[in-house]
């Protein structure tokens, strides 16, 4: 009955087939070994293969070498936008699934009419309002007796680029938080119904803490596309990979060799990123059975 | 998003403004007001510039920040760019009293103004323009583009520029080289002479590719390409066999320019910017940078220039 | 003991878009008493018992449970705090059992107790044991429910309806789930309860159970109260034709 027992095979006196049971899991760990080293092989030869291509374009690889210090400094300034902007846009699409799934209409209709604006225009635009047009309002409500509101309209670079990150991840994120939400069983809400639960005692005690778990890994593939997104704050002089390496390029006129470092490290930030999520899953995996 | 910031920075405001009273107070001549007594007060001027246009700014390799500086964190110290605006932009703060700090957002996002008060003044090479001039205050020109035609090296028939009347002449699309040609231009305080009449228009996305274009041969598919005096030249160094055809037909002036739509009254800083750039231009300053730079002067006529007459501070 | 009756129904409708799965049912229960449900699948016997603490709304008619009484229609807040105060009267206990998998047996058991009830930890804690110890799986106190058998899982699901001391306690097909050899213990716990007087009404298909324990057997048909009567009665002499097939297609 205990599944202590049954995991742990080797305890002596135990089956006397052990020895079959035992050369079995053997067999299909090294199948396994077998396998993930055969697909090492596929991308090392991809690689290759890009490399090979990529040095086909008219570049100076040596150029990379000698000046990538200047672009890898962004790299601190890519991943801190990206956090903060997904812990921000985490509680935004909190909120707004909860609007959404709400009885209550105004709830449903700001919640509602938030994802619609957001996912029907472009990033870039919205960063170009938040940052040109907030202070214009801003002035407005300056104009009429509310100073310290007037001045919080008005964001700096940073603060504009992170709003305009998290009001926008958001948006998608209610979405994925909501189905999420209602990914959860029937019977969980009932239960809780029938023990008197209000939903907001529902949500917060027995809804939430299970759909989290259905919700992180969608969470992950979001920061990873935070980060490649977040490229688009550049615009407003944010000194972030893309920023560093677009302008480091006009220099000497190395183009090339600056997109292909930015890609690069894009490349390895979600790489590090995809790998951080799937421990991340794992360890999601394993919460029910401590 | 942060309201301990918020609240630090209203806090800076207070003892900013606590500060300039008390510069104001001894002050016998008329004392500075507006935005120009913030920037006194503040001890930093803060720029915006772009730095994606070698030779006027760009970056400096490695973690350049000048150590003791007064810029705020989000701000860069000038020892991480260099450039004639750069250069220019310096002198201005130096001039004035106090630090240049730097910002660098989208040029789009500089020329359309309402800054929200996030920078001063924009040291950016900018033309003067009646559309900008709509948000923007513009200072005394610190330098001018002139445009010029050029030729193959091996034509002989054209002497002068108003001999391509009816010529094919290679522009690129939607700059100030093709108004002229189509009679359009119009560049505040200057009065253009057109004296190229029903020129064959060739629109290029960019001067070098028209430039390219005409050094295949003369005539094979251009005659002519009208471009900035500098473009052209840089690309007969680089080994292209064209030569100028005459002298320049225009000038586009180059000048710092400062946001309409500032909280505080700007007109003060405006007009200080103004003798600074003339103080400037009188005493070799900006020629020597031109030389520095460019290889020659290009300020003697943005000295020239009339502020004046653009009518901005009536 | 007052002598009334601790559930009325008075003529409870149920529709379901244009399937009208209860029509009309009118139903006492004194304090006490057992009673068994029983009727074919589709006929409405779970609706109804999902009516009783509104899980389910119904579309007509008047629920009045210990002296709490919640009509049909649409919902004020002072409803909405009768309806909150009435499934604190009831426990359920549902076929799928429906514990919370993110919780160990006991956090399942004390749950309602601290958000709903609000009794501090410490006082949660050793009434949350009693009611394992009850179910005898005071054992399994801090195992999650993806470790324990179904039998386990729904003798944990009585204990945490128990917890909040019900006067009611409603259970939907409790063993339809399980696996033959496991349905015993939920019977055997279900049976201790009935014995120290718990009204209880059941939806079940163990016919040996409900001749066994129950006050009285309901056939419910269509929406409909066929027959009810002591269990030996209607069991073994049922008076309605339906109540007949039915029975000889349960029993053979």
């Amino acid at each position: 009955m205990s599944v202590e027992t049954l995991r742990r095979p080797g305890l002596p006196g135990a089956d006397p087939d052990l020895r079959m049971g035992l050369e079995l899991l053997a067999t299909q760990r090294r199948a396994q070994l077998i396998q993930t080293a055969k697909i090492g092989v596929v991308w090392g030869a991809l690689v290759a293969f890009l490399t090979t291509v990529l040095l086909q374009l008219r570049i100076e690889p040596s150029y990379i070498g000698e000046h990538y210090g200047f672009v890898l400094e962004g790299v601190l300034t890519t991943i801190g936008v990206s956090l903060v902007s997904i812990m921000f846009a985490t509680l935004l699409a909190l909120f707004g699934a909860l609007g959404r799934l709400s009885r209550n209409s105004m709830a449903q209709g700001i919640s509602g009419f938030y994802v619609s604006i957001i996912r029907g225009t472009p990033l870039l635009i919205q960063i170009y309002i938040i940052y040109l047009g907030l202070p214009q309002i801003g002035q407005q409500v300056r104009a009429l007796g509310f100073p310290e509101l007037g001045r919080w309209l008005t964001l700096d670079a940073l603060q504009s680029g992170i709003l305009a990150l998290s009001l926008n991840y958001g948006a998608y994120m209610t979405e994925i938080f909501r189905a999420g939400i209602q990914s959860i069983s029937h019977g969980q809400r009932e239960s809780a119904e029938a023990l008197g639960m209000s939903r907001w005692q529902m949500m917060r005690r027995i809804i939430l803490p299970q759909a989290i778990r259905v919700i992180i890994p969608d969470i992950g593939n979001q920061f990873i596309a935070m980060q490649k997104d977040s490229a688009l704050v550049s615009v407003m002089g944010i000194w972030e990979i893309t920023y560093r390496a677009n302008r480091f390029a006009r220099k000497d006129s190395k183009f090339m060799e600056m997109f292909l470092l930015a890609a690069g490290l894009y490349w390895i930030l979600t790489i590090v990123s995809s790998w951080i999520q799937s421990r991340l899953e794992r360890r999601m995996a394993q919460a029910y059975e401590r | 998003m942060n309201p301990r910031k918020w609240s630090l920075t209203s806090l800076a405001a207070v003892m900013g403004g606590a500060l300039v009273l008390a510069a104001c107070a001894p002050a016998a001549p008329p004392a500075p007001t507006g935005l120009l007594a913030d920037i006194l007060a503040r001890g930093t001027l803060v720029v915006s510039t772009d730095p994606a246009y070698p030779p006027q700014s760009e970056l400096v390799e490695g973690p350049t920040r000048a150590a003791n500086t007064q810029c705020a964190s989000d701000q860069h110290t000038a020892t991480e760019f260099t450039g004639f605006d750069i250069d220019v932009a310096v002198e201005i703060a130096k001039r004035l009293g106090v630090e240049a700090c730097f910002v660098t957002p989208d040029w789009t996002l500089i020329i359309g103004g309402s800054w929200a008060d996030r920078w001063d003044i924009s040291v950016g090479s900018m033309t003067i323009t009646p559309e900008r001039m709509e948000v923007l205050y513009f200072t005394q020109p610190y330098y001018t583009t002139p445009a010029a035609f050029f030729v193959h090296q091996d034509n002989t028939t054209f002497s002068q520029p108003s001999d391509l009347s009816g010529k094919k002449v290679g522009v690129c699309a939607g700059c100030t080289y093709e108004y002229f040609l189509d009679k359009t231009l119009s560049i505040p305080g200057e009065t253009i002479n057109f004296i190229v009449e029903d020129a064959s228009i060739n629109g290029y996305d960019t001067d070098t590719s028209a430039l390219q274009d005409l050094a295949l041969g003369d005539g094979v598919r251009l005659d002519a390409v009208l471009t900035a005096l500098p473009t052209g030249q840089g690309v007969i160094a680089d080994g292209l066999p064209l030569k100028q055809l005459g002298d320049p037909v225009f000038f586009e002036y180059l000048a710092a320019a400062v946001d309409k739509s500032h909280s505080k009254d700007a007109t003060s800083f405006v007009r200080r910017v103004t003798e600074i750039m003339q103080q400037m231009h009188a005493d070799g300053t900006l020629l020597r940078l031109s030389q520095q730079y460019y290889g020659e002067d290009l300020t003697s006529a943005a000295a020239q220039f009339d502020v004046g007459a653009l009518g901005q501070l009536s | 003991m007052s002598g009334e009756p601790i559930i009325q129904v008075e003529s409870l409708h149920k529709w379901f878009g244009l399937l009208h799965v209860l029509r009309g049912i009118s139903l006492t229960v004194e304090p006490q008493e057992v009673v068994v449900i029983i009727g074919p699948s589709g006929s409405g016997k779970s609706t109804l018992l999902r009516c009783l603490n509104f899980l389910e709304e119904p579309s007509a008619g008047t629920i009045t449970l210990d002296e709490i009484t919640v009509s049909a229609g649409p919902r004020t807040h002072t409803d909405r705090q009768q309806i909150m105060a009435l499934r604190l009267r009831t426990g359920m206990v549902f076929q799928e059992f429906n514990l919370f998998p993110h919780m160990t047996a006991l956090e399942n058991v004390i749950e309602g107790l601290v958000t709903v009830k609000k009794m501090p930890q410490e006082q949660a804690i050793p009434m949350g044991e009693k009611f394992l110890d009850k179910v005898g799986l005071l054992d399994k106190r801090d195992v999650h429910p993806i470790r324990l058998s179904g039998g386990q899982k729904q003798r944990v699901a009585i204990a945490r309806a128990l917890a909040m001391e019900p006067k009611i306690m409603l259970f939907d097909e409790p063993t339809s789930a399980l696996d033959p050899e496991l349905i015993g213990e939920v019977l055997a716990v279900m049976k201790q309860l009935a014995l120290e007087g718990m009204t209880m009404l059941i939806v079940t298909h163990e016919m040996g159970f409900a001749k066994e324990v129950a006050d009285r057997i309901i056939f419910i048909d269509q929406g409909q109260i066929v027959e009810q009567s002591p269990p030996e009665e209607l069991l073994a002499n049922p008076k309605e034709e339906r109540t007949q097939r039915f029975l000889s297609q349960v029993l053979h």
